[in-house]
């Protein structure tokens, strides 16, 4: 009896000390808090309430994510800005269709004013999305993956139906067409979708920070500067060196920044894991 | 630099000098050449003599008497009292001691000296003088710039050195090692002193070439514009330009002015660009691009946002920039085109003040609310059946399972069987079928003859080929002994289809062993004697 009444406070004591999620109330009390400092303005208290409320939970939340992109807005911080508007729409934060509508919203100020910006300061800021964006994103979508997965399976069925057929010598032309069609689907969907995964896991998609970023022709401050990254532009990082990261604009214009000028799209999800999921 | 000589008549050696105490305090000897040689008389006679160069650097201002001696005991001998003047810093450099030099040197002085050089001896205030800093010299020491010039009351740009070159003083050739060369503008009027420069010949020589004053003359005030830049001296022009001709309102296009020109480009003020009338216009971005050559010049740029409010022809106005031009000596105005911008579009309305970008942007495009709650709605990110590894593994999968079907089907085509063996293979299937058929009416006896004699009329027109279809027994089995079967086996072959006919027609069945006894001669007349198909061949 002894013996069971110990196993049960013992298993009692280790459940107590296992590692929990964050407390709902202490979240909840940092986005209450900044919502009330964003009623009222503050919008800098409001950025710090909401980010120890980000700190505290395990994953983005597309709620926080906006208001806290929103708050960096009114301040004018548009590199961090558009960083938490880009990931409150990223499917993983699993944003509502309002809070989505708000922050691409809120995303199209953000990219007029740092045009604005970089018009005025002489910085690079990369060209405006377009539909080759558009493009590869769909075949980094989940959809091509099941795609051409999809295909190859059904190729193989139809691989075999056809040698059936034509060993009970019935005419084979219906299955030679879609044997094609999705071996094709196969092959092209697969390998689009593998170089936009590549694509994504070695040069991953990152966001300008800092107004004016100097980007220098090696690491190191001694390093001639190329020019200046506008605070929100989008980036490749391409290399990376001790506190140094070279990053690559759309045009191919690459320069030397430091590490903390410039923040991964997908470092809130921890890190670049290919299928970034459909924007809603 | 000082020389020692001592000379001794008739024999005997000769001692280098020692050096008196105040040398040692006074200067810093940098180096020393003894020299010593013996000159023979007409009569016999001789003497021995002993020249010392030394180089010293005074350390110490005042006036330093310095006395020789030389040898010891009687021969010693003591030299005359040389009386030095050392100067100090200051008073050498002082205004009153210089002049402008615009001319070559006439002087030989010494295996390494400096010269130094201006263009011209007077100028106006901002006008861009050109300084030379030489070092002539016919010694293989390495010389170098120990202390530049001071050049506290110019604004300075350092000018490519060019190369050096031979140039003969006072008929003592020298290699004119370029050292410095400055585009200066003086940047207030009256005698302006460029101090002495200093350069160091070899490790421990030292030498201090002379400074240099500029007349400088204000600029005239007559005629002088309002609020007129004293570093708008030079010639210049000045350019305006777009970057398109046709935008729509609220659209904004940037408005470019450049001025360029020889002089101080980098400080040269046009003033503030004019204020557009249904415009906003933003601070300029200024961009200076200096080239050097063999003076400043360069362009000044500055690009200006513009953002028209209102739909017509915005004009740009022309623009004038006043500058001093030092060879005319007077002021000059430069102009540029006016120039005309189509706005189209829909007008927005005009603002008093041309307000900061931010202060736009809040102004016409408000940022969407903040989300407000209770709660921070904290869904956990939706699980992903499809990773890109299992994807990846799925897709290899595939693939692997394609080629391996592809290549089993290639092989199957390869070393599978052929038509014949597939028609071989059929008729033993059908064989064994009979045969089973067979085994099973043994025992009933029903149709069991029909089937066994059905069989061995199979295996014979197999046996017999194409010919053999359609012929009644007795050709049939002629046929067979053409075909090369035996005759034995033709025999027993007639002789059990005979009692098969026998059994079906006669109705003897015979017994159940009488079938069993039937049936194994017929498998062994199928399975083993020349009546098998193929057996001949």
């Amino acid at each position: 009896m002894n013996v069971a009444r110990t196993v049960a406070a013992a298993v009692l004591l280790g459940l107590a000390f296992l590692p929990r999620p964050a407390v709902a109330d202490v979240v909840d009390e940092q986005f209450a808090g900044g919502n009330a400092a964003a009623a009222a303005s503050n919008w800098a208290e409001a950025v710090a309430a909401y980010r120890r409320a980000a700190g505290l939970l395990a994953h983005p939340s597309a709620v926080l994510e906006h208001n806290l992109g929103t708050a960096y807005a009114e301040i004018g911080d548009l590199g961090r800005a558009t960083l938490h508007l880009r990931q409150a729409l990223d499917a993983r934060a699993r944003p509502s269709t309002e809070v989505a509508e708000a922050a691409r919203a809120n995303l199209l100020i953000v990219r007029r004013r740092a045009e604005l910006q970089a018009t005025t300061s002489g910085a690079v800021i990369d060209r405006p999305e377009n539909w080759w964006d558009l493009l590869v994103e769909t075949l980094r979508a989940p959809a091509m993956a099941w795609l051409s997965l999809l295909a190859g399976a059904s190729a193989l069925v139809t691989y075999a139906v056809h040698l059936r057929r034509s060993a009970l010598g019935r005419p084979t032309i219906v299955t030679r067409v879609a044997l094609g069609s999705m071996a094709a689907c196969y092959v092209v969907a697969g390998v689009l979708h593998g170089l936009s995964l590549r694509a994504e896991r070695v040069a991953p998609a990152a966001v300008v920070l800092d107004a004016d970023l100097a980007a220098h022709e090696r690491p190191g401050t001694h390093g001639r500067i190329e020019f200046t990254l506008q605070a929100g532009a989008r980036v490749r990082v391409v290399d990376r060196a001790p506190g140094w990261t070279l990053v690559r604009l759309p045009g191919g214009l690459e320069g030397w920044v430091v590490d903390t000028g410039v923040a991964g799209l997908d470092d809130a999800f921890g890190g670049p894991i290919g299928h970034r999921g459909a924007r809603s | 630099m000082l020389e020692l000589a001592v000379t001794r008549t008739g024999s005997g050696a000769v001692t280098p000098p020692t050096m008196p105490e105040g040398l040692a305090d006074a200067f810093e000897v940098v180096s020393q050449h003894p020299r010593k040689w013996r000159e023979f008389g007409l009569g016999g006679s001789s003497r021995t003599l002993m020249k010392v160069t030394l180089g010293v650097v005074a350390l110490k201002a005042g006036k330093h008497e310095l006395v020789f001696t030389a040898g010891e005991g009687d021969d010693r001998v003591t030299s005359n009292k040389l009386a030095i003047v050392v100067e100090d810093e200051a008073a050498a450099t002082s205004p009153a001691e210089v002049a402008p030099s615009t001319a070559k040197p006439t002087e030989a002085t010494g295996d390494v000296f400096l010269w130094v050089t201006t263009d011209k001896s007077t100028a106006w205030v901002g006008e861009q003088v050109t300084f030379e800093l030489n070092v002539y010299e016919r010694s293989m020491a390495t010389v170098a710039l120990r202390s530049p010039p001071n050049f506290a009351d110019f604004y300075t740009y350092d000018l490519p050195e060019g190369d050096g070159s031979l140039e003969e003083v006072a008929g003592v050739l020298y290699r004119v090692r370029p050292g410095m060369r400055r585009a200066l503008f003086p940047q207030k009027a009256g005698r302006l002193i460029v101090g002495p420069a200093e350069i160091a010949i070899g490790r421990r020589r030292r030498d201090r070439g002379p400074a240099i004053a500029l007349d400088v003359k204000p600029l005239p005030a007559e005629g002088q514009p309002k609020g007129f830049s004293a570093n708008n001296v030079g010639k210049f022009e000045i350019k305006s330009s777009v970057d398109r001709n046709a935008v729509d309102a609220g659209q904004p296009f940037t408005w470019t002015v450049q001025l360029s020109g020889r002089g101080n480009v980098a400080q040269i003020d046009p003033g503030p660009l004019p204020k557009l009338a249904g415009a906003r216009t933003y601070e300029p971005k200024v961009e200076t691009k200096m080239e050097v050559s063999v003076g400043v010049g360069g362009t000044r740029t500055y690009a200006m946002l513009v953002i028209p409010e209102r739909t017509g022809t915005l004009e740009l106005p022309a623009l004038e920039f006043p500058y001093f031009d030092p060879e005319a000596g007077a002021y000059v105005v430069a102009r540029s085109e006016p120039i005309r911008i189509e706005v189209t579009g829909e007008s927005k309305p005009v603002e008093e003040a041309a307000p900061s970008p931010e202060a736009l942007s809040d102004d016409r495009e408000q940022l969407a609310p903040i989300v407000v709650g209770d709660t921070v709605p904290r869904d956990p990110p939706p699980r992903q059946l499809l990773t890109p590894g299992r994807w990846l593994a799925g897709m290899i999968g595939v693939g692997s399972t394609a080629v391996i079907a592809a290549l089993g089907t290639l092989a199957w085509r390869r070393f599978g069987p052929d038509d014949a063996a597939r028609r071989t293979a059929r008729d033993r299937a059908r064989v064994r079928e009979q045969l089973d058929q067979a085994r099973a009416a043994v025992d009933g006896g029903e149709a069991f003859h029909v089937v066994v004699a059905g069989l061995l009329h199979e295996c014979a027109v197999a046996r017999a080929g194409a010919d053999g279809v359609g012929l009644a027994r007795p050709e049939l089995m002629r046929l067979l002994l053409r075909r090369g079967v035996a005759a034995e086996d033709v025999r027993k072959l007639d002789s059990l289809l005979e009692r098969c006919d026998a059994a079906r027609f006669a109705a003897q069945r015979g017994s159940a062993e009488d079938r069993r006894t039937m049936l194994d001669a017929a498998i062994a007349l199928i399975g083993r004697s020349s009546l098998r198909k193929g057996a001949a061949t």
